[in-house]
């Protein structure tokens, strides 16, 4: 087989070649591969360049804002005190909100007592569940911090992640910072080990990347700092799901750069089944490119509009081209493959593969080159030559709920947040 | 009633011998008529310091009954160790009851049996009072007191006439044990002085702020996305806040129980009081019309 797709290969010119694996050289690998590994040869030429001339300099924190972390947490008695103890004492000038979002277990017992032994700490709770915008909007009322942080109640910082985080604050143009999300199980089963790579490359080092061009469009609900002044300016969280993204962008409407801090290390679980899994990105991809960037905030895109600035239009623009005209241009290619089905498929297949994995190959390189804890994270990254079959699985389900949302506004069916509080919002 | 006398006659001769000699020469007044009973029962003489004579421990039967008093028949000698005795007879539901006695006469029925009549009363039966078996509460030192000698009610317990029972669990001062006053305070400096604010929560944007930010001279209206006329629990709901405490400015979503003693002002948390068992007794009294109407 191998020494057939040789011959195969070679018996084509190279700009059949390129011909086939035109959407590859010219759309994916410079948006994903290309990309990467230039910042990353630029990174290293400086790296060098400082160091010959003996003018490195060792990262420090000079910046100390006070701090408040708000952990709004529903029904999850079991894993709210691994984030509180992971928090606690790692930042002078902290103060932990906790909000039991109408929990029906121990939550609030389990948040109190954490309270009472540990200083600094507070327990807010919802008389029943309203979901996570309010729960923050009220916790926001409690606190005077100037940076606040949203930490999930099932993930856990690193003991250096607060100060990372606040550190690219002490730009006034910064209004949020988005901290690494990775994952605390990767090697459970295939499916967290899939999404543990996936969050490495694409929220680790891809926010790197997206950040130093100014197009960031994200900064995670599981662990972001935002600036507290601009959360004021614009009342806090609005209502609705992917809430951390709607928070983004509005900041980016406000004028505020979005930056990443790569180190500022957050672990949360990965979801360990596939069921789980679509549920949840049949969720976000719902909300994000069509409810979220498509209506709700589709004025970042027009020039006549206040909130137009290139870099917002960027955002859109490249989310838009790759979730929904490549999405939908890969499912008509695949439709017209099957129907085709030309009689040297195998031998496509295969090249399309090839060259895929080799592109991976440079991200993982890449991943490995920022990454503080390179062996843990190659062990990660083993799984990147699977990770296309991966890519096809989130792809169909991307396009069934891109579909849906377009069509019948699928998102505001779903139970979060309670339905009292769906029905009285607005439907974008 | 009692006013009435109903004379059953003098003393016997030779009878009138022993701590009961006193009692043939009293007439024993009972005016309520007499009903005959015949129970097995048990006497148990009363010191005159109040504890029970153990050692003398009698048994008998009764002879008749009435409102005022008991007819009792006794075998041995002819003689009573006490003019004072508590005397306990099986009751409708087969529990001992009992009342205490003071004996007015002794008659001889035959070489070894005689009779005793007795009215109800006495340092027993005042025993028998539930106002002296229940801990009382003395304003002066804050605390709890039994009004009877402790040493003395747990000898009649021993005696088998009284029980102990927990009459009541109490929260006392862990420094001085006197009682506590128990309130919802701050759980920083304990003051009762706490409030906590009511903030309104709006569905449709998820703002939450306080009352004041909405009230506005039109009505209701949201900060934030400047919605009018809003319909509580379709628009809107009440959150409250945490207790914020006024003199300390401590915060928290739940008061603490805090305990203040009345006589050191000592202050404390609810869970640091000192518990202690109130000890009582409690006693079975004989209810004369009760054990007619079983018999």
């Amino acid at each position: 087989m191998l020494t057939d797709w040789t011959h195969w290969l070679f018996s084509h010119h190279p700009e059949q070649i390129g011909a086939l694996l035109w959407a590859l050289l010219l759309i994916d690998g410079p948006r994903y591969a290309l990309s990467k590994l230039l910042m990353c040869v630029y990174d290293t030429s400086r790296e060098i360049w400082h160091w010959l001339r003996g003018t490195r300099e060792m990262p420090r924190f000079t910046y100390c804002p006070s701090v408040c972390v708000i952990v709004s947490v529903y029904n999850g008695e079991h894993d709210l005190e691994a984030p509180l103890r992971s928090v606690w004492g790692t930042y002078p000038k902290l103060e932990i909100i906790i909000v039991d979002d109408g929990s029906t277990d121990r939550t609030h017992e389990v948040a109190c007592r954490f309270a009472r032994c540990h200083e600094g700490v507070q327990v807010l709770r919802m008389p029943e569940r309203s979901g996570k915008s309010p729960a923050m909007n009220l916790a926001l009322q409690y606190t005077k911090a100037e940076v606040v942080i949203g930490l999930d109640a099932d993930a856990e910082l690193a003991s250096t992640a607060i100060w990372e985080v606040v550190q690219p604050l002490a730009d006034p143009q910064v209004g949020a910072v988005s901290g690494s999300i990775l994952g605390r199980n990767p090697f459970t089963n295939l499916v967290t080990w899939f999404q543990a790579y996936e969050f490495l490359n694409c929220v680790f080092v891809g926010r790197i990347l997206l950040a130093r061009l100014g197009i960031l469009g994200i900064a995670s609900g599981a662990f972001s700092a935002i600036r507290r002044t601009v959360l004021d300016m614009g009342y806090g969280w609005d209502e609705g799901s992917s809430l951390d993204l709607d928070l983004t962008l509005r900041i980016r409407k406000s004028g505020f750069k979005i930056a990443h801090a790569p180190y500022a290390e957050c672990y949360t679980d990965m979801l360990p089944t596939w069921k789980a899994l679509i549920k949840q990105r049949l969720r976000w991809d719902r909300t994000i490119t069509i409810r979220l960037q498509g209506r709700k905030h589709v004025d970042m895109a027009f020039i006549w509009s206040r909130n137009f600035r290139g870099g917002n239009f960027v955002v859109l623009a490249e989310s838009w081209f790759f979730s929904l005209f490549c999405m939908y241009g890969i499912a008509a290619w695949a439709i017209w493959f099957l129907v085709k089905c030309p009689p040297d498929w195998p031998y496509i297949l295969l090249t399309l593969y090839c060259a895929y994995v080799l592109f991976e190959l440079i991200q993982v390189v890449v991943a490995l080159y920022y990454s503080p804890s390179p062996r843990r994270d190659a062990l990660v990254c083993a799984v990147f030559p699977f990770i296309h079959f991966y890519h096809a699985v989130l792809m169909i389900v991307r396009l069934v709920a891109t579909t849906q949302e377009i069509l019948v506004r699928r998102s505001y069916s779903e139970p979060f947040p309670p339905e009292r509080i769906r029905n009285a919002t607005w439907h974008w | 009633m009692m006013d009435q006398v109903q004379s059953e006659g003098g003393p016997p001769e030779g009878a009138d011998t022993g701590p009961a000699s006193v009692a043939h020469r009293i007439a024993e007044r009972r005016v309520g008529s007499r009903h005959a009973l015949r129970r097995p029962l048990m006497g148990v003489p009363v010191l005159p310091d109040g504890r029970p004579d153990r050692a003398r421990i009698v048994t008998g039967v009764t002879a008749d009954l009435s409102h005022g008093g008991i007819g009792l028949e006794f075998e041995d000698g002819g003689r009573l160790p006490a003019s004072e005795m508590i005397v306990g007879l099986r009751g409708p539901n087969e529990t001992l009851q009992f009342a205490g006695v003071r004996v007015c006469r002794t008659e001889p029925m035959s070489a070894e049996r005689f009779r005793v009549g007795c009215q109800f009363g006495g340092a027993g039966q005042d025993l028998l009072q539930s106002e002296i078996l229940a801990p009382r509460f003395v304003p002066a030192t804050m605390s709890y007191v039994l009004p009877y000698p402790e040493e003395i009610l747990d000898a009649w317990c021993d005696a088998g006439v009284l029980q102990r029972v927990l009459a009541d669990r109490v929260q006392l001062c862990p420094k001085c044990r006197s009682v506590a006053s128990f309130r919802n305070g701050c759980r920083q400096c304990g003051s009762a002085d706490v409030g906590n604010d009511r903030l309104i929560h709006h569905f449709a944007c998820a703002h939450v702020g306080p009352i004041s930010e909405f009230d506005t001279p039109s009505g209701l209206v949201c900060p934030k996305c400047r919605t009018r006329n809003l319909i509580i629990n379709s628009d809107y709901e009440f959150v409250t806040g945490p207790y914020t405490c006024r003199r300390c400015q401590w915060g928290d979503m739940e008061l603490e129980h805090v305990g203040q003693c009345l006589r050191c002002d000592f202050r404390f948390p609810g869970h640091q009081a000192h518990v202690h068992d109130l000890r009582g007794y409690r006693a079975y009294r004989l209810d004369p019309l009760a054990v007619l109407s079983s018999s």
